[in-house]
């Protein structure tokens, strides 16, 4: 008998910067022209203490994804120690899916190709804008040009896989700017994953102040909803499948360490800040760099916050993740997999007051958002959080998962 | 104490003049040691303090030596110094032989000051003036002396000169009292008559009755009657106010003190009433006793609907002490379960819902305040009091809608007199009468229907004297005035608490700037909302609210699962706190700012 095994996701943080864009509420330091070697070794360190749980477990890894910061400023021998640490800490699948989160300013056709030898196998561009001007008002330090190049020098250095950030609704600049971008970039690029956001301002960031103190201005409510539909359609039109709230790709080309989250598929997150979710617990690692290179040098987990919900709001959880996906939608038999109940008999309600609005459709295997649903899924995710926390939380179907031993933290 | 020896008299002065100073001095004069000096001893709540006016306070007997050495009582009572209370002050000068009148050397005299002398002068009692603040280097006293006489028409050569701040004259007024102020008349030996001018409420004694006595004796185990509700009790406890109470044997004719009698219901006892002997009554009652009615009504209601019960006793609390105040319940169907409650004023109604969200913890709606209205019946010409709109009879049943109005007197710099006239203007009111008894200010006098000043003429006319303007009134009955009321709908549904009643000239800007304050503050919702506001079934304005078209978190990757989720969770608590008018969530902040009336409207 083959034994099963459970794909699961290694997230890697790497927190630096050349310069914090205006709008980033991410956790990462301008400044750096490189990743220090420093980090890297307290990563590896990480990696050891994951030994026990990858050896025990029957986790197979099924992506992996460097995410930032700025990955890109990475030299290619330092993701290379981080790929062969990981690979002889646990199993991989065949086929991982190797992402490198990329500028278009530290992008050139050997370090793609020093990447790639590492085991890179998929580069997700900020692009963001292709204009100029709000590039520079986003405190982006590349112009469109060299986000065209960095994207060709890729293509030569041989990736397969690349994936496009863009954003709307962006300050000062009109939608047509925004749909041209996304017309160049459909046309000039053919990335085979686009991501397509809207711009959402963090409390804190220069951004934000600037709102504020308006001295930029946001497009109107309305005209963020049309640039979100027109950008839908012109990505659909172009053959990219809607598989995701922002996120869209060629056939085949779904960003599968991302669906991994909204799968709710265990995933370990490494680094500063980075947060996890195994077995049904949520961890975020300490946000100082000083708390979390004393946790690891002391050989413990750098764990500073952790939950782990009853099974009951853990549904809730789930569906609100699974709404995201137009296509996925919430699988009934994944549902009755992770949490031993029916989702008809958990969320009957909400599902027959969805579809009386017209925010949900019920399929015979699933349940999947109406594109009315999609533009207003906080209302779809809230109606399911709201039902997970009305019942009462006692029933604990499903909630037999046990914690596993790496839990070696002070 | 013999009454030759006694002076019973109370303070008239205006907010900041110094009464409450001056009080501390005469306290210190008469043996008290008071153990702070930065607080007033009368004035007792913080809000009194913040706002400068006195609301509650109990009388003090002071202990004074006469000129030839023999022992004397002065009793000085207090007065609460706003429009709002003119009918307290009116009973509380009724048990005084003399007033003192301070104005401050530096300020001059007001308008509110002006009314109080008056009603001293009405009731007969000698006018004694000081005038206060002398130690300040801005004080005027020629100029100031020169205003009484002009303003109020009261000889000032006998005025005293005071600094209650530093004590300075203190005496020489203290000496004044006991010359110029007569004793009280009366036997101690006649059927009792008491006039009731203040009374609290105190767990284990019930009712504590504040009382001039006119006539008569009354002590411990006398059976009395309370005149006007006819109800008779068997006294407990008879005393007098020095810093606290002191229970005494008796109190007889010229006396101020208290009594207690098991009075359980604060209802029994009304301010102005006259007390008497069960056995042996007097015939007459002390002229001027009215009952006090509520002017000014409004909806308090609990934010969360499970306070409704602490708020419940939290009134009944407040009405132990301020029998002025009335509540009932009342059902809104987008409030829920509340009160309608009635005040004698604005004023009032502040004091009281300040007091119940800072003295009792409440978190409460308080709905635009109305007037009481007088609505006479089509056909049967039947009368209903309506003191709320949704007591209003249907359209079609109303022959036609009555409202009280006031005579008011504002008193302005006379720069601005045009905005003035303007502000009136526009609040309907009628100009009576203009007079410059000075050459700095003017007094206007106008007829104006009350519910146009309830709501923020106080403040637009603080505002636009830059603070110098004052405002008294005094009911002057109803009108027949050309008034609807409005409805509000919301997706055709009605919302009872935003229901308001207005002039006919006003329906349409009201009506308007309503849904457009209403349109702001609620959010866009799933679908398309319709505002109407309407008269019977007829619809005078109309906003709508287009539908929310996108509510969507851009990115949702593992480290913002449990972000997004405590996000959701806490818009689920802010939505527990929201109204539901049919399907329209309408969040409780919302009804806030909508029933806050802006100052521009």
């Amino acid at each position: 008998m083959i034994p099963t095994t459970e794909p699961i996701g290694i997230y890697l943080h790497l927190p630096f910067c050349r310069r914090k864009c205006q709008y980033c509420d991410f956790l990462s330091f301008g400044g750096w022209r490189g990743v220090p070697d420093g980090y890297v070794d307290t990563l590896l360190g990480e990696v050891q203490l994951w030994g026990s749980y990858f050896a025990d477990s029957n986790a197979t890894v099924a992506s992996v994804y460097f995410g930032g910061g700025t990955p890109s400023l990475a030299e290619p021998r330092q993701v290379e120690r981080l790929m062969t640490a990981l690979r002889s800490a646990a199993a991989f699948g065949l086929s991982c899916e190797t992402t490198l989160e990329a500028n278009p300013d530290s992008i050139d056709e050997n370090r793609v190709a020093g990447w790639m030898a590492a085991g890179v196998n998929r580069l997700s561009i900020g692009i963001q804008s292709l204009d100029d001007p709000t590039l520079r008002r986003l405190g982006r330090l590349h112009d469109a040009s060299r986000a065209l190049q960095a994207c060709t020098e890729a293509r030569r250095a041989g990736i397969g896989n690349v994936s496009v950030d863009l954003m709307y609704g962006l300050p000062g600049t009109d939608s047509g700017t925004e749909l041209l971008t996304l017309q160049r970039v459909l046309e000039e690029i053919h990335p085979d994953h686009v991501s397509w956001y809207n711009l959402t301002p963090a409390q804190g960031t220069p951004l934000w102040v600037s709102l504020e103190e308006g001295r930029l201005s946001l497009p109107e409510d309305d005209a963020a909803a049309d640039l979100m539909n027109l950008g839908w359609r012109m990505l659909e039109e172009h053959g990219y499948e809607h598989y995701e709230i922002s996120s869209f790709a060629l056939p085949g080309r779904e960003s599968q360490h991302n669906l991994g989250y909204w799968q709710y598929r265990d995933y370990v997150g490494l680094g500063l800040g980075a947060s996890g979710f195994v077995a049904g617990r949520r961890w975020t690692n300490a946000r100082r760099l000083g708390s979390y290179q004393d946790a690891v040098a002391a050989g413990n987990l750098p764990v500073e916050s952790e939950e782990r919900l009853p099974a009951r709001r853990r549904q809730g959880e789930y569906a609100m993740l699974c709404m995201r996906m137009p296509i996925l939608g919430l699988q009934f038999d994944q549902f009755r997999r992770l949490f031993g109940v029916d989702a008809q008999a958990s969320f009957g309600v909400v599902f027959e007051q969805l579809v009386a609005e017209g925010l949900l459709v019920m399929l015979p295997d699933r349940a999947i958002c109406s594109r009315r649903g999609l533009e207003l899924n906080n209302v779809v995710a809230r109606a399911f959080i709201d039902a997970s926390m009305d019942d009462d939380p006692g029933t604990l179907a499903g909630d037999g998962v046990t914690s596993y031993r790496a839990d070696a933290r002070r | 104490m013999n009454p030759r020896n006694i002076r019973n008299f109370c303070v008239i002065a205006h907010i900041d003049h110094g009464k409450s100073t001056l009080a501390d001095r005469f306290l210190e004069r008469a043996g008290f040691i008071l153990k702070n000096k930065g607080d007033q001893v009368l004035d007792q709540m913080d809000l009194e303090k913040e706002r400068g006016i006195t609301i509650k306070a109990h009388p003090i007997r002071l202990s004074y030596t006469a000129r030839d050495g023999s022992p004397m009582v002065f009793n000085l009572i207090d007065t609460p110094g706003h429009v709002d209370f003119n009918y307290e002050v009116s009973r509380s000068i009724a048990a005084c032989e003399g007033a003192i009148l301070v104005v401050d050397a530096t300020q001059g005299v007001e308008a509110q000051t002006v009314a109080n002398v008056y009603l001293a002068l009405n009731h007969n009692l000698t006018i004694l003036t000081a005038i206060n603040k002398i130690d300040l280097p801005n004080a005027d006293v020629v100029e100031t002396k020169r205003e009484i006489e002009e303003i109020i028409g009261l000889d000032t050569s006998n005025a005293v000169l005071v600094s209650a701040k530093t004590g300075v004259g203190v005496d020489e007024l203290l000496r004044a009292v006991e010359d110029t102020i007569p004793c009280p008349t009366g036997s101690a030996d006649a059927p009792l008559k008491c006039l009731v001018f203040d009374s609290h409420f105190d767990t284990y004694k019930g009712v504590v009755v504040h009382i001039r006595v006119f006539e008569g004796t009354i002590r411990k185990g006398d059976h009395i009657r309370l005149m006007a509700v006819d109800e008779e009790f068997e006294v407990g406890e008879v005393g007098y106010f020095e810093l606290t109470a002191l229970v005494t044997e008796s109190l007889t004719a010229g006396d101020v003190g208290y009594f207690a009698a098991v009075i359980r219901d604060p209802k029994s006892v009304h301010i102005g009433d006259t007390v008497t002997s069960a056995l042996h009554p007097v015939l007459e009652p002390i002229p001027g006793y009215r009952p006090v009615l509520p002017m000014v009504f409004a909806g308090i209601y609990p934010v969360d609907a499970n306070d409704y019960e602490g708020l419940k006793s939290s009134l009944g609390r407040l009405q132990l002490n301020d029998a002025s105040f009335t509540y009932e319940p009342e059902t809104s169907g987008a409030l829920g379960f509340g009160f309608r409650c009635g005040f004698s004023g604005l004023l009032h109604l502040e004091v009281l819902t300040e007091r119940l969200r800072r003295e009792y913890g409440q978190e409460i709606v308080v709905t635009v305040p109305n007037v009481r209205y007088r609505i006479i019946k089509r056909n049967t010409m039947e009368e209903v009091l309506a003191d709320s709109p949704s007591k209003f009879p249907p359209l079609g049943e109303i022959e036609n809608i009555e409202e009280p109005f006031v005579k008011a007197q504002i008193v302005v710099p006379h720069d601005s007199i045009g905005d003035v006239m303007e502000l009136t203007n526009k609040r309907r009111g009628t100009f009576i009468n203009m007079s410059y008894p000075e050459s700095r200010r003017v007094v206007l006098e106008y007829e104006l229907p009350l519910s146009e000043i309830i709501t923020d003429f106080f403040d637009r006319l603080k505002s636009i004297t830059k603070g110098y303007g004052t405002l008294d009134y005094q009911i002057a009955g109803y009108r027949r005035e050309r008034l609807s009321k409005v409805d509000v709908l919301v997706n055709g549904v009605p919302v009872d608490a935003l229901s308001f009643v207005a002039h006919e000239d006003d329906i349409q800007r009201d009506g308007r700037s309503l849904l457009k304050r209403l349109r702001q503050h609620i959010p866009r919702q799933n679908y398309e909302v319709a505002l109407q506001a309407a008269i019977g079934g007829k619809i005078i304005a109309r906003e709508n609210i287009v539908q929310l078209r996108k509510d969507v978190l851009a990115k949702c990757y593992g480290g913002d699962v449990s972000r997004k989720r405590k996000l959701l969770e806490k818009q689920r608590e802010g939505k527990k706190r929201m109204k539901q008018i049919g399907k329209v969530s309408i969040p409780q902040e919302a009804f806030l700012s909508i029933l806050k009336r802006d100052s521009d409207d």
